[in-house]
């Protein structure tokens, strides 16, 4: 094992692509653009902006244990959500959400490709998808802090094809273009550096250079079909040049200053941690840490693979991966799924810790996590969906809502609703045209 | 060596006078000594002698500066060292830039045109101008060669219009390597594309032999067999319930290696395809050997083994990934076994199940077999309908548990298959599939082929060249080389397509 040849085999173009495009691009550049020159707009503020965090985790959830009964204080959480029974009152529980191009396609990979779309996706050889929510937003409002937005994972990317769909679909749920997984940070340290490390690696622009002379001469003489295959490319050094021109920027200063200017934990080690329990926290911590340094206010934390293969040695859960364990209802599985709910307890917790003026972080923040599935057994014909955070004072917490039996359940409604918080108000996103009015 | 109280300091010391003088023939030496150079260089062990020297000197000297002036005469031949080796750097430094150009041709599987050469050159002087160090700006050099779409991806030129015109000597030779060797193509191979030969079929057909008998041809097994069966990477296969299964984790890379061994065999001898069905041997090591309860094999070196159908064993059926991969993580399943040869064996498809079908038990109750409960799962009306068609090649498989043993109890693998054929067992339905669906079998192989060979879905238009590839198969004792001779003679293989050609999908 571990030779080059293989090493290379398992390497797709794109994989190869991403791999430079991050090498290239995570040591910060020195300022390739002036910062400032970007005219602010509108919430002349003395108020913090809103946030937006996405959490995922593959193969749902136990099927009898995710559920809310009541609202408010009073209501009451399936075992899977006890972990964030704490903030019942900050809550938005989400009942019966689907996306129907998940419906169409083949279980797992095709209905998580596009969760955060609703985007019909590609099979075969092809990688088709749609831009994300957390990107689109980023599009329209990223240049007002350093990263337009953070895109965290705590397991890698798997390359192979699952009954003819492109694993890709299950290892990204953010998408920079309908061709384009975002490049995926799965090393903290990298994360770290991403948010905090100012200094340039010398030489890597003019390799860029040279690189985009290539994409310039790349459509002469080649066959339309081919145009379309590279296009995949020219996205992903677009990718690569985007990351470098945010290199070096700060953020715009709007009157509110975030109550957090450098970091307050140490840079993690490097490499990739061996321990799930620390690779989730040291995530966590750097999600909070973004929001608070006001570093972006996107950012998306896949904690694990649809179709993933994590174990969870801590919990004595170690004989079986995840995706295994989740066509069954056992009580390791609901430990396991406890585990997951405990993240995003953690993270609201540190957000609500910290005081903004006369809110705390998390109510000026929406954390939403959902899965691609209700349960193990692919089921998406609704989507376990909850959000806690009071979106800067606009979503009513302690809400149970219930679309199952509804006409108008698109996910993508969800993200309307979501991007209103954020100022993005779009005609339509994904098969949508309308927010949820309740959210 | 020593630097202080903690830390030490690797260096080389060569020590071999006595091999050099009893052992080694002139020739040997110089290779010694070739190699010798080649490790102190790549370590800059001149370098690391000078700061060695300065460390040892301080740390003996700290209680006794009067043996400063005992180091003293030691300095200045190390430094003649130094200075020796820096110049040799430098001088070598064109060298090396010339080096990444061929790299560059080898990685772009072409010649470089005069422009690209001269503006890899720049990209280099450009950042030696910047003070970027040799070292480093040769490193971004070839990460600049590595990111090129003429690395990653396979550029052919197409003609004018939409005709078809035939690929260049280069293009041939990439395409050719790509589809036996998954690689680029060596020296010998570039070489015939540059002198034109390539392109005729002679030479074609020379250097496809030729390269069909290189070991770098087991890359064919694991991308195509392995892909086209679904258990490429197997050895990394994580789908199993360790609980029930412990040695899974250890044997997997075994069970993989029988898969590999058996595929890179028949492409490299020339066997018969049909032998994936009906091969009476294998391949194992002593672990995979103790697993199939065949005796006498021991350790870990692979051996061919014949003569084992007798043993419940032979072709894919009998194989232990196949077995496995089509289980589930705690018990057998016949419904993917079944679905596994119907669609990928057969080439059959099936629509997609409906939605909310109810999930069957990851454990077997205890009164019951995994056939008793997918019966009474598979008896619905609106289930059985495709359930007919595949569990039944399932149940003659239910002698081989979830990672391929055999069972000590007798299971019931007697089935009634879809077309009113019995078949019992693994031989049993062996010899229903090379008696009753050889055409079917051997159509799923030239299209599965065809399509790993051209990197592309098969279509409408390529079923004149499936057909007549299984023609050729049929008559030629279903030799391996009939159909690569078939591809690489094909229209498909030789030409490319014209650029105003249409997307049609």
């Amino acid at each position: 094992m571990g030779n080059m040849n293989q090493m290379q085999f398992q390497c797709s173009r794109r994989r190869m692509l991403r791999g430079l495009g991050v090498t290239m691009a995570l040591p910060w550049m020195e300022s390739l653009r002036v910062w400032g020159d970007v005219k602010s707009d509108k919430k002349q503020a003395s108020q913090a902006p809103t946030r937006m965090g996405i959490l995922f985790s593959g193969c749902g959830y136990h099927s009898r244990e995710w559920w809310a009964k009541g609202q408010g204080k009073e209501m009451e959480l399936g075992k899977v959500l006890d972990p964030i029974k704490e903030f019942r009152e900050k809550m938005v529980f989400i009942r019966g959400l689907y996306n129907v191009e998940a419906l169409k396609g083949n279980i797992h990979s095709s209905q998580t490709g596009n969760l955060l779309s609703g985007a019909p996706l590609a099979s075969g050889g092809r990688i088709k998808s749609g831009t994300s929510v957390d990107q689109f937003v980023a599009n329209q409002i990223g240049h007002r802090t350093k990263l337009p937005s953070l895109v965290l994972g705590c397991e890698k990317a798997n390359p192979s094809v699952h009954k003819d769909y492109s694993m890709l679909y299950s290892s990204h749920i953010s998408w920079s273009s309908p061709t384009t997984p975002t490049p995926l940070e799965v090393y903290p340290a990298l994360a770290f550096d991403q948010l905090f490390k100012n200094k340039a690696q010398a030489g890597d622009e003019s390799v860029l250079d040279a690189v985009l002379q290539d994409a310039k001469g790349l459509r002469r003489g080649i066959s339309r079909l081919d145009q379309q295959k590279l296009d995949e490319y020219l996205n992903s050094v677009r990718e690569v040049e985007k990351r470098i021109e945010s290199a070096g920027k700060r953020g715009e200063l709007q009157g509110w200053r975030p109550t957090l200017t450098g970091p307050n934990i140490p840079r993690p080690k490097d490499g990739y941690p061996q321990d799930i329990v620390e690779h989730m926290r040291l995530m966590s911590d750097i999600m909070v840490l973004a929001f608070q340094t006001d570093t972006t206010r996107i950012c998306t934390l896949k904690l694990n693979n649809d179709h993933g293969t994590l174990r969870f040695p801590h919990l004595g859960v170690d004989y079986m991966i995840h995706h295994l364990l989740s066509h069954s209802d056992t009580e390791d599985w609901l430990k396991v799924n406890q585990f997951f709910l405990e993240q995003m307890a953690y993270i609201a917790r540190k957000l609500d810790s910290i005081q903004e003026g006369d809110r705390t972080a998390l109510d000026n923040s929406m954390i939403m996590l959902c899965s691609s599935m209700l349960t193990g057994n692919h089921n998406a014909n609704q989507l376990p969906v909850v959000m806690i955070g009071g979106g800067g004072g606009r979503i009513k917490g302690g809400q149970n809502l219930d679309y199952l039996d509804k006409k108008d359940r698109q996910m993508s409604r969800l993200f309307l609703s979501m991007m209103d918080k954020m100022d993005v108000r779009p005609d339509s996103f994904g098969d949508a045209n309308e927010p949820l009015n309740e959210v | 060596m020593p630097i202080d109280e903690v830390v030490t300091l690797a260096l080389y010391f060569r020590e071999d006078e006595h091999l050099q003088e009893l052992m080694l023939d002139k020739k040997e030496k110089a290779q010694l000594d070739r190699l010798w150079d080649e490790l102190l260089y790549v370590t800059k062990e001149p370098f690391k002698l000078e700061v060695a020297y300065e460390q040892i000197v301080e740390f003996s000297t700290q209680d006794r500066p009067d043996l400063v002036i005992a180091w003293k005469p030691y300095k200045e031949p190390l430094m003649e060292k130094v200075r020796a080796f820096r110049k040799r750097l430098v001088a070598d430094e064109p060298m090396h830039l010339e080096k990444v150009l061929n790299f560059a041709e080898r990685a772009w599987r072409r010649p470089l045109s005069e422009s690209e050469r001269s503006d890899l050159k720049k990209l280099y002087n450009d950042l030696r101008e910047r003070e970027i160090s040799h070292d480093q700006s040769i490193r971004l050099t070839i990460a600049r060669t590595l990111t090129s779409p003429a690395f990653l991806y396979r550029r052919e030129s197409s003609g004018p219009d939409k005709d078809p015109v035939r690929v260049n000597a280069y293009e041939l030779a990439t395409r050719l390597s790509y589809f036996l060797w998954s690689s680029c193509p060596d020296y010998e191979l570039l070489e015939v594309a540059k002198d034109g030969s390539l392109t005729g079929d002679k030479e074609l057909l020379n250097q496809t032999t030729r390269m069909l008998q290189d070991p770098k041809t087991n890359r064919m097994a694991e991308q195509f067999a392995c892909q086209w069966f679904h258990v490429r990477a197997f050895d990394r296969n994580d789908d199993k319930n360790e609980k029930i299964f412990p040695q899974f984790k250890t044997l997997r890379s075994s069970m993989y290696g029988e898969t590999l061994k058996f595929f890179e065999e028949m492409f490299r001898n020339n066997g018969s395809v049909l032998d994936i069905i009906l091969a009476d041997h294998t391949f194992v090591n002593g672990p995979l050997a103790e697993h199939y309860g065949i005796e006498g094999i021991s350790g870990d070196e692979w051996r061919r083994i014949d003569g084992i159908h007798v043993k419940g064993r032979g072709g894919v059926l009998g194989m232990a990934t196949i077995l496995a991969i089509n289980s589930g993580a705690s018990r057998t399943s016949p419904i993917l076994r079944g679905n596994w040869i119907y669609e990928t064996l057969l080439g059959e498809k099936l629509p997609k199940p409906p939605v909310n079908v109810p999930d069957l038990p990851e454990r077997i109750p205890e009164n019951l077999t995994a056939r008793q409960v997918i019966e009474k799962h598979s008896s619905a009306k609106e289930c059985s309908k495709c359930h007919e068609r595949i569990d039944p090649y399932g149940f003659t498989l239910e002698q081989f548990d979830a990672i391929g043993r055999i069972r000590k109890d007798q299971r019931d693998t007697s089935a009634t298959l879809f077309d009113g054929a019995q078949a019992n067992g693994i031989e049993g339905l062996r010899e229903y599939l090379v008696n009753q669906r050889s055409n079917d079998f051997l159509e799923q192989f030239c299209r599965k082929f065809l399509g790993y060979a051209l990197g592309r879905e098969v279509q409408l238009s390529d079923m004149l060249l499936i057909n007549d590839m299984k023609e050729r198969l049929k008559n030629n004792e279903y030799r391996f080389n009939v159909a690569v001779d078939a591809v690489i003679s094909s229209d498909q293989f030789r030409k490319v397509r014209g650029r105003l050609v249409e997307n049609t999908d």
